[in-house]
């Protein structure tokens, strides 16, 4: 059984991890450079042999709220454990999602991350971890390479920092956790994103929707699609006269 | 929940999920009196089943976690791979793994519905390849049970004549829903591989079965199966058997009633159970009757037996012969998914249909084995996954995400619906190194020694295997399929004991009381008034999916239970 400790406070670790790390969001300039500076001279930090992308993990105190249980109610259905992430790390979120998967700042998609990184399962906690430290590593990057803020950054800076670590094939020499952060963080804004109305009906299920009487399967144009491909095949469309 | 004053029950029957329902629902229109005990909840489906709600309104967009291992919406109560404060062990060196649920209809108010028909050689396994031992009872026993119980609890399908497929007796089966497009691609290259595709049985309603204690409707064609089913269509026992034993007057039942020992007297006969009453701080019960019957499921079962040693049965009851807990099978699983160019970007339409696979791959190769061609004894089938189901917190894009922005837009709605699955189900061969038995030190929250359990596959599975992948791929090829599961052993692919949850055979009927647990009947070789319906009683273990037939023996069990109390033997 686990305790009932609240949300973790930012350890000195995750606020030295700077922008959307847990820390205020509004640290001066000047101080976030320092903290860079001082986080490069320090190479030996550095967490991940052959890292070459000033990638640091986190240090997180572990999730202590409860899961919904054995017996959740299934018609009512919520979430009991607190949200853990600072208001500077949704709008991180938020600002990369909507680069990720255009329109997904308006559908609250950082309140699914939130909900999913301080769920405390093992697989979110292990989440967490991951998230928490790319969205510091895109805020350092940010600093870094343009001395500003990744939510401040234009368009084309952000993307760029994103083109490092975003395409399986070319991901920058070096940069293998970020891109790691990076393909998580676009699951998890997909899955939030295809899940709510929109994103269902802009993928177009049709289903969840009880119909009366025999089930009629594909339509006609699914069918004739089918017949187009099973040609290319070379395989036989079957006989379902045994349906009618 | 107490115990119903002024009810002096004629049978105690352990358990209310397939066989523990099936047996109360022919004991009380036998006219006996029947108490249930049943050691989880009380559950109401009709109040409980979520059934059209969005996977986004739970939290994690419904996926699966520790504590609801089949996602959120899933319809078991306080169990899965763990129940709390009752844990089991596995010994060095295996690895079981045991789906239990603690609520009213057990496992039936979840279970996917498949349910082949067990065939004549699945009977008499022994005879046809000298492995295992065969059934006391053949196929001929069992096909009007089999007839009774399809009828009873609705089952959608086709009869196709196919060798060791047996037919249903006419009019019993509801028409099957017609293919989806995958399912069409699927049935379309094994066709040209001379593989079979039939329409699955499923116990799912595609017409209303009124009636006027358990009425129940047609499929609507939405609400995953899992969840459980409000309406009925798909086959639980809280819908079905329950009301309609209840409707009779002479069934009680008593939930949150754990069952700890059967109670026997210097005859050797079986006088009652002692249980928990977890509603009254687990205060210790009494209850006893003429006879009793367990459907605990095979391993809970056998548990139980274990657990009423007695200075008589020092080795626990009803197990003079050694071999409860022994002869423990569950049903071989593996699976391959790939990504299917052919249903990229496909035309739009509601693909839910009964949220099951409608088709399925049945064994094909009874003449090659018989002939020896193949290196294992044993058959398989393939069930087939794949369609436009409802995003969930696992939504993915088959592999092929990559990029951001607009082209991953555009690459979400090509690849939507264009993955496909085939889950291979086989039958293992029983073996002396499976089986379960009491650990010697861990017990649970009741103070009950706990089950330890024992696992290994032998080549007979392991060669299964094999071949099952290397023919998932040729058909998967043959539609044109990019492979995503990788490549492994069959030691890799092949699922845990027990991850399929079809565990039977622990305390196996036979015609032998020196090599068995139970007669045809169910009834225990060392104690005449102690019978066993639930999966224990298999002596074998199909790869078909064992619920159906299952019930059609706990049906015969039963019936032959009545007749005995009628006679007044018990």
């Amino acid at each position: 059984m686990s305790d009932h400790l609240g949300p973790p406070a930012p350890s000195p670790a995750t606020i030295l991890a700077g922008e959307g790390a847990g820390g205020p969001a509004n640290l001066s300039r000047r101080t976030t450079l320092k903290w860079v500076i001082a986080a490069a001279a320090t190479p030996l930090l550095a967490s991940a042999c052959g890292d070459r992308s000033g990638w640091r993990d986190v240090r997180l105190s572990p999730i202590g709220a409860e899961g919904y249980g054995t017996d959740p109610n299934l018609m009512a259905p919520s979430a009991p454990w607190p949200l853990t992430m600072t208001e500077a790390q949704r709008t991180l979120t938020r600002t990369a999602a909507d680069i990720i998967v255009p329109g997904a700042a308006a559908l609250n998609v950082d309140a699914f991350v939130d909900e999913w990184i301080s769920a405390p399962y093992e697989r979110q906690q292990n989440d967490r971890a991951l998230i928490l430290s790319g969205l510091a590593w895109i805020g350092n990057e940010s600093q870094s390479r343009y001395h500003k803020m990744f939510m401040g950054a234009p368009i084309e800076e952000q993307r760029a920092i994103f083109d490092d670590i975003a395409y399986k094939d070319r991901i920058k020499s070096g940069h293998d956790r970020p891109a790691e952060f990076f393909a998580r963080l676009r699951a998890l804004v997909l899955a939030a994103y295809y899940t709510s109305p929109q994103g269902v009906s802009e993928l177009g299920y049709m289903g969840n929707s009880p119909m009366v009487g025999a089930y009629p399967g594909p339509t006609g144009e699914a069918i004739t699609h089918l017949r187009g491909k099973l040609d290319e095949l070379g395989l036989d469309m079957p006989d379902l006269r045994s349906w009618r | 929940m107490a115990l119903p004053r002024d009810f002096e029950p004629d049978v105690i029957v352990v358990g209310s999920g397939a066989t523990g329902a099936m047996a109360a629902y022919v004991l009380t229109r036998a006219g006996a009196k029947v108490l249930m005990l049943e050691a989880g909840r009380n559950y109401d489906p009709v109040a409980e089943t979520p059934m059209l709600h969005w996977e986004r309104d739970a939290p994690l967009g419904a996926v699966s976690t520790a504590d609801k291992p089949f996602g959120y919406y899933d319809a078991t109560v306080d169990g899965g791979w763990e129940v709390p404060g009752e844990p089991y062990t596995s010994a060095e060196g295996s690895k079981f793994m045991w789906w239990r649920g603690r609520m009213l209809g057990g496992r039936t108010n979840h279970w996917a519905r498949h349910v082949p028909r067990f065939g004549p050689y699945d009977f008499k396994p022994k005879t046809r390849d000298g492995l295992g031992v065969d059934w006391p009872i053949g196929y001929e026993d069992v096909a009007p049970y089999l007839d009774r119980t399809e009828a009873l609890i609705g089952v959608h399908g086709s009869n196709e004549g196919l060798e060791n497929h047996p037919d249903s007796s006419p009019g019993i089966l509801h028409a099957p829903p017609r293919p989806r497009v995958p399912e069409l691609l699927m049935m379309a290259a094994t066709a040209k591989l001379n593989i079979p595709c039939i329409p699955s049985r499923r116990a799912i309603l595609t017409h209303d079965m009124p009636h006027p204690d358990a009425p129940r409707s047609a499929c609507y064609y939405a609400s995953p199966c899992g969840r459980g089913c409000s309406i009925g269509a798909a086959f639980q026992t809280t819908t079905s058997l329950l009301p309609m034993a209840m409707a009779t007057g002479r069934l009680r039942i008593v939930t949150d009633a754990m069952v700890s020992h059967v109670r026997t007297n210097a005859q050797g006969k079986a006088t009652g159970v002692e249980f928990f009453d977890k509603s009254n701080n687990n205060a210790q019960m009494f209850v006893g009757a003429r006879a009793i019957v367990l459907a605990a499921s095979a391993c809970e079962t056998a548990r139980l037996l274990l657990n009423s040693h007695s200075s008589q049965a020092p080795e626990g009851l009803a197990n003079s012969s050694g071999q409860v807990g022994r002869n423990l099978t569950d049903t071989i699983g593996a699976s391959i998914v790939a990504q299917i160019p052919a249903l990229e970007g496909r035309p739009r339409y509601n693909e839910d249909g009964n949220s099951q696979g409608h088709m399925y791959i049945p064994w094909w190769l009874y003449k090659e084995q018989a002939a020896g061609e193949l290196n294992f004894p044993r058959g398989y089938h393939f069930e087939i996954g794949g369609g436009f189901s409802a995003p969930n917190g696992d939504f993915g894009l088959a592999g092929q995400e990559d990029g951001y922005g607009d082209a991953l837009k555009e690459d979400a709605h090509r690849y939507y619906g264009s993955v496909m699955g085939l889950y291979l189900r086989g039958e293992m061969v029983p073996n002396e190194n499976s089986f379960c038995e009491l650990d010697p030190d861990v017990k649970d929250k009741f103070g009950l020694p706990v089950l330890r359990f024992h696992w290994q596959w032998t080549d007979h599975e392991l060669n299964q295997i094999a071949h099952g992948l290397s023919t998932a791929r040729e058909i998967l090829g043959a539609m044109g399929g990019r492979i995503l599961t990788p490549e492994q052993t069959p030691e890799e692919a092949i699922k845990e004991g027990g991850e399929i949850i079809h565990e039977v055979g622990t305390t196996r009927m036979g015609d032998d009381p020196t090599t068995s647990v139970v007669n045809q009947y169910g009834q225990a070789w060392d104690v005449e008034n102690l019978i066993v319906v639930d999966g224990g009683v298999f002596a074998s273990n199909a790869h078909k999916n064992p619920t159906l037939t299952m019930m059609a023996i706990a049906w015969r069990s039963s019936d032959e239970l009545a007749s005995r109390l009628r006679r007044g033997e018990l």
